[in-house]
């Protein structure tokens, strides 16, 4: 009995372990939504680690605020700037993204080192670590694409929409990915790798015509907050209104967007929005106005949400203790009203540029980039009347500051909105927007965003950017900041409600000019734009050494071809030895002040710009096969090589869409170079690092091929030119022809890129390959890339090489074709019969098409105001009248004034014609041009006396500049022949009634 | 009229240059038999160049930094030192190796004459017309490659006996 009583206690014991232990085992890990952040917890909240953004490190401190270890932190210095952090599960190891470094780094939490360096594409930003799996997603801004790692190596790469920037991951893997600067939210699953999204939520565009109200393109997107409910999910943004001007108050909103998890839908209603649910009266009566929204971070219960205002350096909080309590009965007559709203901006944040938040309790954690330190709040609850208070302002110092002071300022200043830390000059008015509103994290590729998203009619104003420069920035950076900053941002005196004082922009003194230093140094960083007029970067450098220029020269020994190819090209002497060049270099000098030159040296002698080396006087416009180059070589001197060089293009190592103005890196020193190769002014050095490339050719040729040398963005950093500061888009080679039929990777026999018609060895085949080879003695090429870089201007390089010239005709000829008829005739029923001689007596028009079939972008594309292209047509009736006439020249080449020409007319703010000054492009006053693959009909009313058979001849004539400005440049330059007027086509038709 | 056998030297009895050359022609005659056993020297550059060589190879792995120096070292070592150290012994050396009494010793010389010649000549076309990529320039490179992979170990088959790598003996 005793026995039995014992079994069954045994089982009934047996059987509630086996009960209790089925659901711990069957039950998937504990899982909680994470989002990608620059401050993060360790996961028993003990322990914060933080992204010290551009100070390249990393700090661990404990969480304990009674631990007085916290005020040092541990730091580990990583790269240049770590942007986002994410930790395992168990909490061995977390992974940074080194966001100017392009790569993610493995640390080992533990020892505090460093385990693993993994080089990715361009800019990894977010990074989630999804513990089901064991493996961290990233976000690579600039190369838009995701990336896996597990293991410390890249699993999967996977193509996104442009700019994935933020990441979130929700319990049931569901990755959501903002897109920064297109204002989507793609969604994807992840419980297995994926191919694409499961749904991209395009957040919402919406307009009004009174400009101070709060709309635009929402832009900026970052981080992701969800909700502890995983019902919501926060996305911090700003939305940019580029449609009109740019004013302060009405070019960039605040906004938080709301999305619904459940319904992989935007809450449009439900949007954050500057007046409407972020509306909180000062006691000025004034709405406080807030910018930048950047992080986001809920409390635990879900009813608090905490935003940083990096550009007011404020935070604000919004209460969502009602959230589904709603009487929906009691509210059906009231309009809807947005939902939660923000009931507290804490004004301001004891360090500048609040980032980073965590919530522990209630205490509340900010990161401030600008001084580095944490501030610790205390959050009050999650009531609603609970408020936000300051516990200790600087709780601990992240990260040692390592840039110096006067950078460190100007960063400031670019991240700033804050009116109150000068209010007799702020830097913005009534807190509205900073630099980094519009240029996120710098100068860089985003920049072309900002041109995407110009709403203007060019007509009306062409100017994407900033209005009322005196100098295109570059040229008096000072006056221009302070304007910006006015014009723009309302600082500086604009907005003087707050005790701004006036101010004159061309007499900023005293400490202004100090800040205006300080901002300066900051936005010509390696990283910005170090020339600031133009967008040329130099790798790893601040100058490069004249000697390190290799004498093009140097190349021909073994790719005599190209070499040959090269040296009488434009894109070798387009420099001092263009007359043209130097009058509109020396306009540029004058009217804007020299820096700006850079704007057009950038391109034109990018070399001189790296070396800061002045340009020569006398150039070589006659000058055949490279003469004074070979010359120079041969007596061991040294010569920046004018134009774009061998080394130059082929050490061109990176290339950032920001829209063209030069927007390349170039990089001499990371080459694999041979023993005594840079010695470029030691023959015997140079021999023998001849040799050596001779010997093994493999280094030298890996060290100057990069894959996107084949890629039309490449040509597009010069060939597409925007003003500085101004944005106005000047020339749009790339644009035109992306939008064309040429564009076609789909298809490659219709696929033309840029080098298919510029650098093919015979016109006459294009979209054939020509075989040849690129090294004397070298590999057989199925299609050799030639490098005489056929265009346009024949003029130019045929006073060096006629073969050349030739070249450029034949294309020019091949891009259109012309077409002539008469209309307006009567239907045939009507028609009168009409004898030869006899006079029409009805209106007739003689109707000239010229079809763009050639060009694979506009005809003519580039600083269209130059090209002199236009038809000559001459109708003569059956008694030898001539009864038409158009487009002829006067005995001084002047085209008279009625003549049908294809171009483009820029106009200043006043709407006069910019003539030479073309980068003072304000508004589009004329644009005909033929577009690729388009067409534009002339017509021409015939006279109503005139007799048939009609005989009209049209001539479809070019000429490279016209006649004025030849004239102009001749004055400087006697011995430059005036370009000849080239026809291009002719035809002649007889037309009888 | 009575003649009498001279017992001065012949050269005594030249003119001076003449005797001169004779001297000169005696010394390098002796140098050369001497340098035909000399093989360290000579032994050392191969294998030194072998290595350099291998350095080269793409087939292992070996950072810019390094393998940049080891070009340079390889390609000045071979046109200057290799001459003037394996190529003389060789040319010294031939006599011997022809003349052996070891079949073994007369067939690896007889085939290492081949290799020599074959990686020198290669090395040298390499150097000033270079590999640029076409059918005769690859073939130089593949024939330097692999004469200078089979160099160094059938030197070492040739004569271990004598080898500088035989450390005890």
């Amino acid at each position: 009995m005793n026995t039995s009583r014992h079994l069954i206690t045994l089982s009934i014991l047996f059987l509630t372990l086996v009960s209790l232990s089925i659901p711990s085992q069957a039950s998937p890990p504990t899982a909680t939504p994470v989002s990608s952040g620059s401050l993060q917890w360790s996961d028993d909240k003990q322990w914060i680690y933080s992204a010290n953004l551009w100070q390249g490190s990393i700090s661990k401190l404990p969480a304990d605020i009674t631990n007085p270890a916290h005020a040092q932190p541990n730091e580990l210095i990583l790269g240049q700037d770590i942007r986002r952090i994410a930790i395992n599960s168990h909490q061995s190891e977390l992974l940074a993204t080194d966001y100017l470094g392009n790569e993610v780094i493995l640390v080992d939490t533990k020892n505090w080192t460093i385990k693993q360096r993994i080089t990715t594409g361009k800019r990894p930003f977010g990074v989630v670590y999804q513990a089901s799996h064991n493996r961290y997603w990233v976000s690579l801004f600039e190369n838009h694409q995701i990336i896996a790692i597990q293991e410390g190596e890249i699993i999967a790469t996977i193509d996104t929409a442009e700019t994935p920037r933020g990441l979130a991951l929700t319990s049931d893997n569901r990755l959501l990915v903002t897109h920064s600067m297109k204002g989507q939210l793609s969604i994807y699953s992840v419980d297995n790798i994926p191919t694409e999204a499961s749904k991209t939520i395009t957040l919402n565009v919406n307009q009004n015509k009174d400009e101070f109200t709060s709309q635009g393109l929402p832009r900026e997107l970052d981080d992701i907050a969800i909700s502890p409910d995983e019902k919501e999910a926060w996305l911090p943004h700003v939305l940019w209104n580029f449609d009109h001007e740019f004013q302060f108050q009405s070019t960039i909103f605040p906004a938080v967007s709301v999305i619904d998890l459940i319904t992989e839908t935007e809450r449009v209603d439900h949007r954050k929005e500057l007046f409407k649910t972020i509306n909180i009266v000062d006691n000025k009566n004034r709405t406080r106005i807030v910018s930048n929204p950047h992080d986001a971070e809920f409390s635990d219960s879900g009813k608090k949400l905490y935003i940083t205002l990096a550009g007011s350096d404020d935070i604000v909080i919004f209460d969502r203790s009602r959230v589904g309590k709603s009487n929906k009965k009691r509210h059906r007559r009231k309009k809807h009203r947005g939902g939660v709203k923000a009931t507290q901006i804490y004004r301001h944040t004891p360090g500048q540029n609040p980032r980073g938040l965590l919530l522990k309790g209630s205490h509340l954690w900010v990161q401030q980039s600008i001084p580095q330190t944490l501030a610790l709040f205390d959050r009050g609850g999650d009531n609603a009347f609970d408020r936000v208070s300051l516990l200790e302002p600087s709780w601990a110092q992240l990260a040692t500051i390592t840039s110096s002071e006067n950078i460190n300022k100007g960063r400031a200043f670019f991240h700033s909105a804050n009116t109150d830390l000068n209010p007799e000059h702020p830097i913005a008015g009534d807190f509205w927007m900073s630099c980094n509103s519009c240029h996120q994290d710098g100068f860089n590729f985003t920049n072309l965003y900002l041109m995407e998203a110009y709403g203007q009619d060019k007509h009306q104003d062409s100017r994407v950017g900033h209005p009322g420069l005196s100098n295109m920035v570059s040229g008096d950076f000072v006056t221009d900041y302070v304007n910006i900053i006015q014009k723009t941002q309302g600082g500086m005196g604009e907005d003087d409600r707050d005790g701004a004082l006036p101010l004159k922009a061309s007499e900023a003194m005293g400490t202004i000019m100090g800040d205006m230093m300080n901002l300066h140094q900051f936005v010509t960083l390696p990283h910005n734009l170090p020339f600031l007029a133009t967008w040329l970067k130099l790798d790893g450098e601040q100058r490069t050494h004249p000697k390190a220029w290799t004498n093009s020269a140097q190349c021909a020994e073994c790719h005599q071809d190209m070499f040959d190819q090269w040296a009488d090209s434009n894109h070798r002497l387009m420099g001092e030895s263009n007359p043209y060049f130097m009058a509109v270099l020396n306009a540029a000098g004058q009217t804007e002040g020299e820096d700006f030159k850079d704007w057009c040296l950038g391109c034109h002698m990018p070399s001189n710009v790296m070396s800061n080396l002045p340009l020569k006087t006398e150039g070589h416009m006659f000058e055949k096969n490279g003469a004074s180059l070979k010359r120079a070589l041969e007596n061991n001197q040294g010569d920046i090589d004018e134009g774009t060089s061998c080394l130059f293009c082929h050490r061109i190592t990176d290339i950032e869409d920001a829209g063209g103005n030069a927007s390349f890196t170039v990089n001499l020193i990371d080459r694999e170079h041979y023993v005594g190769e840079t010695h470029t002014d030691s023959a015997v050095m140079q021999w023998l690092s001849s040799r050596q490339i001779n010997s093994k050719p493999k280094r030298h040729k890996d060290s100057y091929m990069k894959p996107f040398y084949t890629d039309p963005k490449l040509c597009k950093t010069c060939h597409n030119e925007f003003a500085p500061g101004t944005g106005a888009l000047i020339v749009n080679t790339y644009g035109e022809w992306e939008n064309s039929s040429f564009n076609n990777p789909e298809d490659p026999s219709k696929h033309r890129t840029c080098i298919d018609c510029h650098m093919h060895g015979d016109i006459e085949r294009i979209g054939e390959d020509i075989p040849g080879l690129s090294t004397d003695r070298g590999t057989p090429k199925k299609n050799v890339v030639t490098h005489q870089f056929t265009g346009a201007n024949h003029h130019l390089v045929g006073l060096r090489n006629k073969k050349l010239e030739d070249m450029s005709l034949q294309l020019l000829r091949s891009s259109a074709t012309v077409e002539q008829r008469l209309e307006g005739r009567l239907e045939p029923s009507q028609q009168i019969i009409q004898q030869p001689g006899q006079a029409s007596n009805q209106n007739q028009t003689l109707i000239v098409k010229i079809n763009n079939v050639g060009a694979g972008h506009d005809l003519p594309t580039g600083v269209a105001d130059f090209r002199q292209f236009w038809i000559e047509v001459t109708a003569t009736d059956a008694d030898n009248n001539i009864v038409l006439s158009s487009g002829y020249t006067d005995d001084k080449g002047n085209i008279e004034t009625n003549a049908r020409l294809f171009m483009k007319v820029f106009g200043d703010t006043e709407g006069k014609p910019v003539g030479l000054l073309f980068w003072r492009y304000a508004q589009l006053l004329s644009d005909t041009r033929i577009p690729a693959d388009g067409f534009r009909e002339e017509q021409f009313p015939l006279p109503n006396n005139t007799t048939y058979p009609l005989t009209v001849k049209t001539r479809l004539l070019y000429r490279i500049y016209p006649q004025w400005v030849t004239d102009a440049v001749q004055t400087g330059q006697p011995d430059l022949p005036t370009p000849p007027i080239v026809e291009l086509l002719s035809l002649e038709s007889q037309f009888s009634p | 009229m009575s003649t009498r056998q001279s017992t001065v030297p012949a050269s005594d009895t030249l003119p001076a240059p003449m005797a001169l050359k004779q001297r000169y022609q005696a010394w390098i005659s002796s140098y050369m038999t001497r340098l035909a056993y000399e093989n360290k020297t000579a032994e050392w550059v191969v294998i030194v160049l072998f290595f350099s060589g291998l350095l080269l190879w793409d087939a292992i792995p070996v950072d810019w930094a390094i393998a940049r120096w080891s070009l340079i070292f390889h390609l000045l070592a071979g046109l200057i030192v290799f001459p003037l150290t394996t190529g003389l012994f060789w040319v010294a050396h031939r006599r011997l190796m022809l003349t052996s009494d070891k079949g073994v010793l007369r067939k690896t010389g007889a085939f290492l004459d081949a290799i020599i010649g074959t990686c020198f000549v290669s090395g040298l076309v390499l150097t000033f017309l270079g590999e640029t990529g076409n059918l005769p320039s690859n073939l130089t490179a593949d024939a330097h490659w692999l004469s200078g992979l089979i160099l160094g170990p059938l030197m070492l088959v040739h004569a271990w006996r004598y080898s500088v790598l035989r450390f005890k003996k």
